[in-house]
């Protein structure tokens, strides 16, 4: 397979010595979503900001298409590269079709292309009926989506997305999802950044987890699942899980096949039924649970099981 | 890259007049600060300050017989020490601090570097000239006293009191055809508001110094009168201050040239209205760089670092576009001048062709300034920031305040002082030239004005160029 990115053993310190990144290293290759997983304060941002040749890295070096990190802005692989910030860049004084046509020029897109190019963006994104309206005065979901059709006017082989659905609603979200999955069609590889599991399995072809700026596991999606949780996992929700509960509950479990979360444990590896049989025959754990189930693993589990904690700020 | 260029302008044009910051620039403040100083006009020059003007006596003393005394006088002299102990009502602050000057060339010099306000000319025969005019005052006073007291006499029969009356009134008379004009000359900048007070002050104390003349000059020559043919003269000197007035003038010459005769309201809309042009146009830097902080906060820049727009093309469009915001602005505040009635058109387009010019100058060197400082201000007080530079700067170089501005060099027989360093200032001058002075100044006089202001603005220009390529666009974080 083809490498799109290259991240060597990259670390960033910022000057204010907060360490972003540790010893990062993987490959993005072509046509393949790559999702980078973590929770706020990850070191997200900061990789990719490396990736584009924005940060320069303390240490290790990155490739796009094999340039180096170094020479990447003053070489025409930049043009085959867009990046969509998890902030929407947008201008928001001039219109939705101005903002299209503005960042087109910058590409030195003939007029006659580019007003072809233009067309179907606004169609793509369902953005044409709001052509003419001005960018400030958009729903999230719409600024969103012309932040990244304004990403697509100059077809790029390579997409970064910083958080594509963060901010949106579900409706908003469901229709950036059905998006990225046609770019993923036309054989565009792109990077993502998300801390929504379902997003990564829904989307991803392979997920980095990433916590306090180090590449936990890499690996497909359904593979990061039931390598380190198994196919099921059980869930138990407490009222004011404390550490006596905490005791009576597991006792009989390996402390590795356990994960607590707030007031949530998630079991793995085991025989379920006995845990909860042992939940029922006691009255004290029986007063104070209030849900319980056995599902299938997901991707939060893995992460939880891996860093401990949880990925959204709950 | 010129296409780019033009690309880059509209859109930035076209957010710039979209946000409504900008118009807190344009109409906000500018229009209440045109309609506050244009209400109270005079608000301005009430400072309690002694005002320093130049003095130049050229005055020949002269000499005047009364019966058998001669009086020798030298006017120019008696003015400069009136002048001298003139104080501001109800205060112990002196109205002029007086320089001596003894050439017009050392006068014109001493305005150019601000050191002086205006300088009063007194000419040659002005002791002469102002006798002459107290004669004829003092003629006008008395004349119609003694005639009726003459008649009046003769009416009760009293022949030989008529006499008297008659007799003195044959000596007066030879006052009665008496020629002359009272003038003096104020040498001074009229692009420079100082000037524009000290001439509005010379008037005033012209003609008080007059009338106090005229009336002691009127009293001596009544005693004198009454003693000789022994009668009594009752008269009151309050009437005198309506006469006087269109007897004299105050010449204002305009430093390397002629002489002009302008309303002292016209005159002071010239120094206003410009000033408030290119002030609001400085005050759209703020705008800029808002602008800019959005760019860099938001990673457009960091989004455009990844298309084909090179450094130039960016910092070019940017700079054009503001230079036609400058323009747009200044044509919104132009207009409500005129409506106000602050300023009067005039038919040669010359001069708002090189308007344009000096406008769309002035707003490229607010953005390369505001670009400049974007490039090492980066917070969400860069705006404060440069508001508070721009405020102040703009408050040095409007000429509302006198402030010292030597000469610094000199090129093509253009003089540079050190006040050009913020050429805004050439900016306002050219445009007191060109707008509101327009019967005073041809286009050419603002040749030098302009030659300044595109040489700062390049090498502003520059200096953003440099700073914000190397700073923001080149730079790996
Ligand atoms: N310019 C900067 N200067 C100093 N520290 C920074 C800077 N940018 C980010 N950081 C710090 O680096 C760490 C990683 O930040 P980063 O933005 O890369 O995380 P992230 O994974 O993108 O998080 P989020 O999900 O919140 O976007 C954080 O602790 C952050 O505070
Ligand atoms: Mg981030």
């Amino acid at each position: 397979m083809e490498v799109a990115i290259s991240v060597r053993n990259v670390s960033k310190v910022y000057s204010n010595n907060i360490r972003a990144l540790s010893k990062v290293s993987f490959d993005v290759y072509k046509s393949e979503i790559f999702t980078l997983l973590g929770p706020n304060g990850a070191g997200k941002t900061t990789l990719i900001r490396i990736i584009i040749g924005q940060l320069e890295p303390s240490e290790g070096e990155v490739y796009v298409l094999g340039v180096s990190g170094r020479d990447f802005l003053k070489s025409d692989v930049r043009l085959k590269v867009s990046y969509v910030p998890q902030e929407n860049i947008i201008w928001r004084n001039l219109t939705v079709e101005e903002n299209l046509y503005l960042i087109g020029s910058m590409y030195k897109i003939p007029r006659r292309v580019l007003k072809e190019k233009v067309k179907e963006l606004l169609i793509d994104f369902e953005l044409f009926e709001v052509r003419k309206r001005l960018a400030h005065k958009l729903s999230g979901g719409m600024e969103r989506k012309l932040s990244i059709a304004m990403a697509l006017i100059n077809d790029p082989e390579i997409l970064i997305l910083d958080e594509p659905t963060a901010g949106l609603d579900p409706r908003a979200r469901a229709s950036m999802i059905a998006s990225i999955e046609k770019l993923k069609k036309l054989g565009k590889t792109i990077l993502l950044t998300t801390h929504i599991v379902e997003e990564a399995e829904r989307l991803s072809d392979r997920v980095a987890i990433i916590n306090y700026g180090k590449i936990i596991d890499i690996d497909a999606p359904s593979n990061l699942k039931t390598k380190t949780c198994g196919i099921e996992v059980l869930e138990l929700l407490f009222k004011e899980l404390n550490n006596e509960i905490l005791s009576k509950v597991t006792s009989t479990i390996h402390e590795k096949n356990i994960a607590r979360a707030g007031d949530k444990i998630v079991i793995k590896e085991n025989n379920f039924n006995e845990v909860i049989e042992n939940i029922r025959s006691n009255e004290y754990l029986s007063s104070k649970i209030l849900a319980l189930s056995v599902r299938k693993s997901n991707l939060e589990d893995a992460f939880l099981f891996l860093t401990g904690r949880f990925l959204r700020g709950e | 890259m010129i296409m780019a260029i033009l690309r880059i302008m509209i859109s930035k044009f076209k957010s710039a007049i979209r946000s409504k910051e900008l118009y807190v620039y344009i109409i906000g403040f500018p229009l209440i600060f045109m309609l506050i100083y244009g209400s109270f006009a005079w608000a301005l020059y009430s400072e309690i300050q002694p005002i320093t003007i130049g003095y130049l006596n050229m005055d020949k003393e002269c000499s005047y017989k009364i019966g058998n005394s001669t009086y020798h006088i030298n006017y120019g002299e008696d003015f400069y020490r009136y002048l001298k102990e003139l104080r501001y009502e109800e205060t112990n602050v002196n109205v002029f601090k007086i320089v001596n000057v003894s050439s017009r060339e050392e006068a014109e010099s001493r305005v150019g570097r601000l050191e002086i306000a205006a300088a009063i000319q007194v000419p040659i025969g002005f002791s002469n000239n102002l006798t002459r005019a107290l004669e004829s005052f003092t003629y006008y006073s008395l004349a119609g006293i003694l005639n009726s007291r003459a008649q009046e006499a003769y009416e009760n029969g009293n022949y030989e009191e008529a006499n008297k009356y008659w007799s003195a009134l044959a000596e007066l008379s030879e006052f009665a055809n008496a020629s002359f004009s009272i003038r003096i000359n104020l040498i001074g900048d009229p692009t420079y508001s100082k000037a524009m007070q000290a001439y509005e002050l010379c008037w005033k104390y012209l003609v008080s110094y007059v009338i106090s003349k005229s009336k002691s000059f009127t009293n001596l020559y009544a005693e004198y009168l009454s003693k000789k043919y022994n009668i009594s003269i009752e008269f009151s000197n309050e009437t005198l201050s309506l006469s006087i007035e269109q007897s004299f003038q105050v010449a204002f010459h305009r430093i390397g040239g002629g002489g002009l005769k302008e309303s002292f309201t016209k005159m002071y809309f010239a120094i206003l209205v410009p000033g408030q042009i290119i002030q609001s146009v400085m005050m759209s830097g703020v705008s800029v760089i808002s602008m800019i902080y959005v760019e860099i906060e938001r990673r457009l820049i960091e989004r455009i670092k990844l298309t084909k727009v090179s450094s130039p093309e960016y910092i070019g469009g940017v700079l054009l576009s503001w230079g036609v915001v400058a323009l747009f602005q200044s044509t919104i505040l132009l207009l409500s001048a005129i409506a106000l009635g602050y300023v009067t058109l005039t038919a040669d387009i010359t001069y708002y062709f090189l308007s344009i010019v000096v406008i769309v100058t002035a707003g490229i060197l607010t953005a390369s300034f505001s670009l400049t400082v974007a490039s090492f201000v980066r917070s969400e007080i860069s705006n404060a920031i440069i508001m508070i530079m721009l405020i102040t700067l703009s408050l040095i170089i409007a000429g509302y305040f006198p402030i010292p501005n030597p000469i610094i060099g000199e090129l093509f027989g253009v003089k540079f002082a050190a006040l050009d360093i913020a050429p805004w200032r050439r900016a306002i001058i050219a445009l007191r030239k060109l707008l509101m002075l327009t019967s005073i100044y041809t286009p050419i006089d603002v040749l030098p004005d302009l030659l300044i202001l595109f040489l700062w603005t390049i090498i502003y220009t520059i200096i953003s160029f440099i700073t914000f390529s190397l700073m923001i666009l080149k730079k790996r974080e």
